[in-house]
């Protein structure tokens, strides 16, 4: 049963996956970017709403729900409902605005914001994956390869590593060094490749005792060829199902943290602080915590649905 | 995390209650008595963002544990808000009157003899000798232990009496002296102050205050009852004071709304408009003491030149920060001293917002725009730098972009960056920053020398701005030889009028602390020193919602 | 067995160093200390140097390694900077209720769990399997301090059934035993709740795929064909094999019971260990943050030695050749 799902699972999964990537890396460079903003101009307006902005010459800008146009000037709304003036002379730029999913405290579109966050949230957890992939796969081929006493120190560091209090070391890390993506990618790098490891030396210690790796040594093929035939296809399949998951889980990873504060500042919106803005006023600004609440559990459950497809192919391959 | 915390000058003598009709219309001040008589008991719950690191007020480190353990360990005397017109007087408490020697040296004080600790023990001059004693303990480190650098020595020469006794005469004895809660030595002082550190003093509280505790959960809540020793007749009025540890912000203002809780401190600007029309809850606001600034770094080239650092003020449209940010709560800053205080200079305005002037300013020091990039240049090197503020601070946040927006304006090019608090102050202790968004919180006591004396290279400081002034130097040397109050308003005006050419901070605003109080509770005072002013004359109008 | 036992107890200890070690030198390689955050300009340098002898910060970092060390030798963890007390009292006090809460949770976790995973595979593809299969990839997905805002937001604000935060309200100061418990109860259904919810999706996920390919397994299939019902087969033959492994992750959940709850902790105000590591990051308590790894430390190797031994205690013929 399993098995004819597999496809369509794995299918589902990928699409959703390329969806979100198209949405997040084309969709920012689609929308207009908002001139600079200052916090409050346009403070949380719910979706749907259409604002005019009006961009000076000095720099300043404005958005108002409402613009009145005179023959010289033009009248909007300013911080505190003031009703500001400018003269057309200081005028560069008018032009109207929707916000489909609504705006943050700073007046950031909030769909813009959701987009561009969402390219941070998985660069952030791509990269973490990628390093943990060099040190688990590397850390997992130097101990199935070398001799006993380099496996066990390898493995007895895995065991440390895996004794640590990942969260706890987590949460102090951030806290302790500048918050920021590069920190983050380090430490949630540095924190996941353990499970990677003992895959991996896992999977070659028991392809090695297989009857066609057996056969191939003793036919004399040399160790790459053997690498290249039987260890690699058969490496892949695991890991990137594991991958697959462990991506999901460093997704989750990077919201929680930007959630607590410790990630990545709200200056540079991800979908963690996007969610913890948005919890803060939650009962006078509903969406900002539900659009890219959602947008984390769809990406993790389409991560999910690849993994889940992926072991499927695994097992039916066996 | 706003962290001016107390400083215990700050704070413990910082005890000045809002004296009505002093300008300000804290709409706080309900005369204590209105209700046609005060009802007795009840209970009143307060809600804060964290709890009491400790029950021992000289190892206590948070505010809230100052206002608290000063309800069990009071004072001799309690400061009075009267500091717009001269240094703040003082009303007797566990003292009861005062006076100095005819050459001011020695000040000497009566305890009043009806005075108990909660197990029915006096308070004696043995306690006030055993608190100084505490003070001055380096093992203990009390914070505020510098303060009494100019108390030459304590004595008692009966059970009833202390005198203490002075280097030289200066205008703030009394508040020295009395600085610092009064602890009790017949309980506590068997103890070795090197095993303080590993005491349960939960279970050691006693009180001569108008409450005692009466149970304590770590991180959940804390509970007072009445003190039936307390020395002040009839008083208090309420049964309990519940403090509940409700670390989220938002949810502390749900739960003031709902009636869980009647009073909180520190309602951030920006949430205050939710309580506008609310049938249940009023909201205070009042002055804080405190102001919030740009440091600029003045051993960097960029900012040596006072010109640049008068032009970065002129084009700093601070009005527009302080209502689009503080939703108007709050005045423009003008200098070192803050307006509301007897020593601030009244001749000084706060600079005008003028873009214009700024760029003529800059053009003088040779800034402009040679390469038309739109970013001030001055022989190949852009008009740049990093502001940083400490993370998670909304309000500095807010600030920190606005001004780089503001800046950007006139053609300087400005980073935001928001770091950890810790990290922040190791790089603004090494002197390793461009510009930083911070607030101090003033005392009581009017000293300029922590902040604006020049410091030798490597000193440990708080003038990070490394900002040095001889004359500077010189008026704040000799405002510390010089004897009363009267005497030193000049050199203040002074000072502040050279700080305020030089703008080495561009200070933004003076604060407002905006609490909300449930409107069942009648007679409360509330001020700028602490939120329990005369919490013994507190009562409630009826049960809880 | 016991030998089993007592080697990994002795391979703890050098794994136990090392971890605090690690934190030893991650902690002091951040700038600021105690004393740096003490932003008072009342606060004179003899003042200062007074709090940083006080807390040994005046010595060299090797120096206070080694005090740690051996004060730790006799079991003695030092005094919180922040809060001027013993280690041990703090860090014992915050104990039971991150206990409390994740051992509740965990129960919820493991019960909700396996009867959603095992109803599932019982009757494959029905509305019973999809419903869940869905739910739980759902939950599955969801970030838990998500699931805890909305929690708060339709539980306690709009329906205003349970307290959104704590673990007792003022009403229940100086109330009967029985009522006391009932307020915590209250208290502990949302946080508790949320954990235990998000736990039991991972688990039914992991249990279902599980079941199914033992399912498959050639025994099972023969057990069929000996004609026994569907259901006896997957009770009594499928489940016991499918149980091995939720008997590793029960050993790997102990370090969850200690750890595990920190953003909730946070969320729902619940005074436990989470939120005191917290806190102590923020304020350079050293000796604290010290402590609460340590205990995380050994939380993470006593759970996998109970993982080890309870499979082998289940599984036999896991204790020949390891």
């Amino acid at each position: 049963m399993s098995l004819k799902a597999a496809p369509l699972r794995l299918t589902a999964g990928l699409g959703m996956i390329g969806l979100i990537i198209l949405a997040c890396g084309v969709g920012p460079w689609l929308l207009r970017p908002l001139p600079g903003m200052d916090p409050a101009r346009a403070a949380l307006l719910p979706p749907g709403s259409r604002v005019t902005v009006v961009q000076c010459r000095n720099g300043a800008v404005y958005m108002s729900p409402r613009v009145e146009k005179g023959a010289r000037a033009i009248a909007v709304l300013g911080p505190g409902n003031r009703r500001i003036e400018i003269e057309t002379a200081q005028i560069a730029r008018v032009f109207p605005h929707r916000y489909w999913l609504g705006s943050d405290r700073f007046g950031r579109d909030l769909l813009r914001e959701s987009l561009s966050g969402g390219r941070i949230s998985l660069a952030v957890a791509s990269l973490a994956l990628a390093i943990a992939l060099v040190i688990g796969g590397g850390i997992g081929l130097a101990a199935a390869t070398s001799g006993t006493l380099v496996d066990t120190l390898l493995m007895r560091l895995v065991d440390a590593f895996l004794a640590f209090p990942i969260l706890f070391l987590l949460i102090l890390a951030v806290a302790l060094f500048r918050p920021g993506p590069s920190t983050l990618v380090v430490v949630l790098g540095l924190t996941s490749w353990m499970g990677l490891a003992r895959l991996v030396r896992g999977q070659v210690l028991s392809l090695r005792q297989r009857d066609f790796v057996q056969a191939a040594r003793v036919a004399g093929s040399p160790w790459w060829r053997i690498w290249e035939l039987h260890y690699a296809p058969n490496l892949v399949g695991p890991v990137a199902q594991d991958a697959a998951l462990r991506l999901g889980d460093l997704v989750l990873a990077e919201a929680t943290l930007s959630y607590l504060g410790l990630g990545i500042p709200p200056s540079t919106p991800t979908w963690g602080s996007l969610v913890a803005e948005g919890h803060k006023v939650l009962l006078q600004g509903w969406w900002l915590a539900t659009f890219p609440g959602i947008a984390i559990a769809v990406l993790v459950i389409a991560l999910a649905l690849v993994g889940d497809g992926l072991q499927d192919l695994v097992r039916s391959a066996r | 995390m706003v962290r001016m915390k107390r400083s215990t000058i700050l704070v413990a003598g910082m005890l000045l209650a809002f004296a009505a009709g002093c300008g300000h219309p804290p709409g706080s001040v309900e005369k204590p008595g209105s209700a046609a008589a005060p009802g007795r008991g009840g209970t009143v719950v307060i809600g804060a963002l964290s709890g009491i690191n400790n029950w021992n007020p000289y190892l206590n480190e948070t505010a809230l544990g100052d206002d608290v353990l000063s309800l069990l360990y009071p004072t001799l005397a309690i400061e009075q808000v009267d500091y717009r017109a001269h240094p703040p007087s003082f009303t007797p408490n566990l003292a009861s009157s005062w006076e100095f020697s005819p050459d001011h040296l020695t000040l000497t004080f009566h305890l009043r003899s009806s005075a108990r600790w909660s197990d029915g023990t006096p308070v004696t001059s043995a306690d006030v000798l055993f608190s100084y004693r505490t003070r001055i303990s380096p093992e203990i480190g009390w914070e505020s232990e510098s303060l009494k650098k100019k108390i030459r020595s304590v004595d008692a020469p009966d059970a009833h009496t202390v005198r203490f006794h002075y280097t030289h005469r200066y205008p703030y004895q009394l508040m020295d002296a009395n600085d610092g809660p009064i602890i009790p030595a017949h309980a506590w002082g068997s103890i070795p102050y090197a095993a303080w550190d590993r005491q349960d003093w939960r279970a050691l509280a006693l009180s001569a205050g108008p409450f005692e505790l009466s149970s304590a959960t770590p991180q959940q809540q804390f509970v007072l009852k009445r003190n039936p020793l307390y020395w002040k007749k009839g008083r208090p009025f309420l049964d309990r004071l519940i403090w509940r540890i409700v670390p989220d912000q938002g949810n502390l203002l749900t739960q003031l709304r709902t009636g869980e809780i009647d009073f909180m401190q520190g309602i951030p600007p920006r949430q205050a408009g939710q309580l506008r029309g609310d049938p249940h809850v009023r909201l205070i606001h009042f002055p804080d003491r405190s102001y919030g600034y740009i440091g600029w770094n003045t051993r960097r080239p960029l900012f040596r030149d006072p010109r640049v650092r008068r032009a970065l003020t002129l084009a700093l449209d601070r009005r527009t920060i302080l209502d689009t940010v503080m939703r108007g709560y709050g005045r423009l800053a003008v200098g070192p001293v803050l307006s509301t205080m007897w020593a601030f200079d009244s001749r000084l305005v706060p600079y005008p917002y003028d873009p214009a002037r700024a760029r003529t300013l800059l053009a003088a020091a040779g800034w402009t725009d040679t390469d038309g990039d739109g970013i001030l240049d001055r022989r190949g090197k852009r008009l740049a730098f990093e502001l940083m503020t400490n993370a998670g601070n909304e309000i500095r946040e807010d600030i920190c972009q606005m001004a780089a927006s503001q800046l950007a304006r006139i053609g300087i090019k400005v980073s935001v960056r928001f770091i950890e608090w810790g990290t922040m102050l190791s790089r603004l202790e090494h002197g390793d920053f461009d510009a930083y968004i911070s607030a101090w919180r003033e005392g009581t006591q009017v000293d300029p020398a922590p902040l604006w004396h020049s410091a030798p290279p490597g000193a440990p400081t708080y003038n990070y701005v490394g900002y040095s002034n001889p004359e500077v130097d010189r008026l704040i040397d000799q405002l510390a030889a010089t004897e009363t109050a009267e005497a030193q308003k000049p050199l203040l005006d002074r000072f502040q009028e050279i700080v305020h050419r030089d703008q080495p901070y561009t200070f933004l605003y003076e604060g407002q602390r905006l609490d909300g109080i449930n409107r069942r509770i009648r007679g409360a005072v509330i001020n700028d020193a602490t939120a329990y002013f005369n919490v013994d004359e507190w009562t409630v109008s009826s049960s809880r919602r | 067995m016991a030998r089993l036992i007592l080697r990994r107890i002795l391979l703890a200890i050098p794994l136990l160093w090392l971890v605090v070690t690690l934190t030893f030198v991650a902690v002091h390689a951040v700038p600021g200390t105690v004393a740096d955050l003490i932003d008072n300009p009342q606060l004179s340098p003899q003042a200062r140097a007074h709090i940083e002898q006080r807390f040994g910060l005046d010595r060299p970092v090797s120096v206070q390694y080694v005090r740690w060390l051996e004060a730790l030798a006799h079991g003695d963890l030092g005094v919180s900077f922040l809060y001027r007390q013993p280690v041990s009292r703090v860090v014992l006090r915050a104990l039971p209720p991150t206990l409390l809460l994740t051992g509740t949770a965990l129960a919820l976790d493991l019960i909700l769990g396996i009867l959603l995973a095992v109803i599932a595979v019982a009757r494959p593809r029905s509305w019973f399997d999809r419903v869940s299969t869905v739910l739980s990839l759902g939950l599955y997905g969801m970030p838990s301090f998500w699931l805890a805002g909305l929690a708060i937001l339709v539980f306690a604000v709009i329906l205003g059934w349970l307290p959104a935060s704590h673990m007792h309200s003022v009403s229940a100061i100086g109330a009967s035993g029985g009522a006391r418990f009932a307020d915590l109860l209250r208290h502990l259904v949302l946080p508790a709740g949320v954990l235990g919810v998000v736990g039991a999706a991972g688990t039914a996920r992991y249990l279902r795929s599980t079941l199914l390919d033992i399912q498959d397994a050639r025994f099972l299939l023969a057990a069929r064909a000996r004609g026994l019902s569907r259901r006896r087969v997957l009770l009594v033959h499928a489940l016991r094999p499918a149980l091995l492994p939720l008997v590793t992750l029960l050993g790997l959940a102990i370090p969850f019971l200690v750890s595990g709850s920190l953003v909730i902790e946070v969320i729902f105000a619940w005074p436990g260990i989470g939120r005191v590591l917290w806190t102590a990051a923020w304020a350079r308590d050293v000796p604290v943050i010290l402590a609460v790894t340590l205990l995380g430390a050994t939380a993470v190797i006593a759970g996998n030695l109970v993982a080890d031994v309870l499979y082998i205690l289940v599984d036999p013929r896991a204790r020949s050749p390891r």
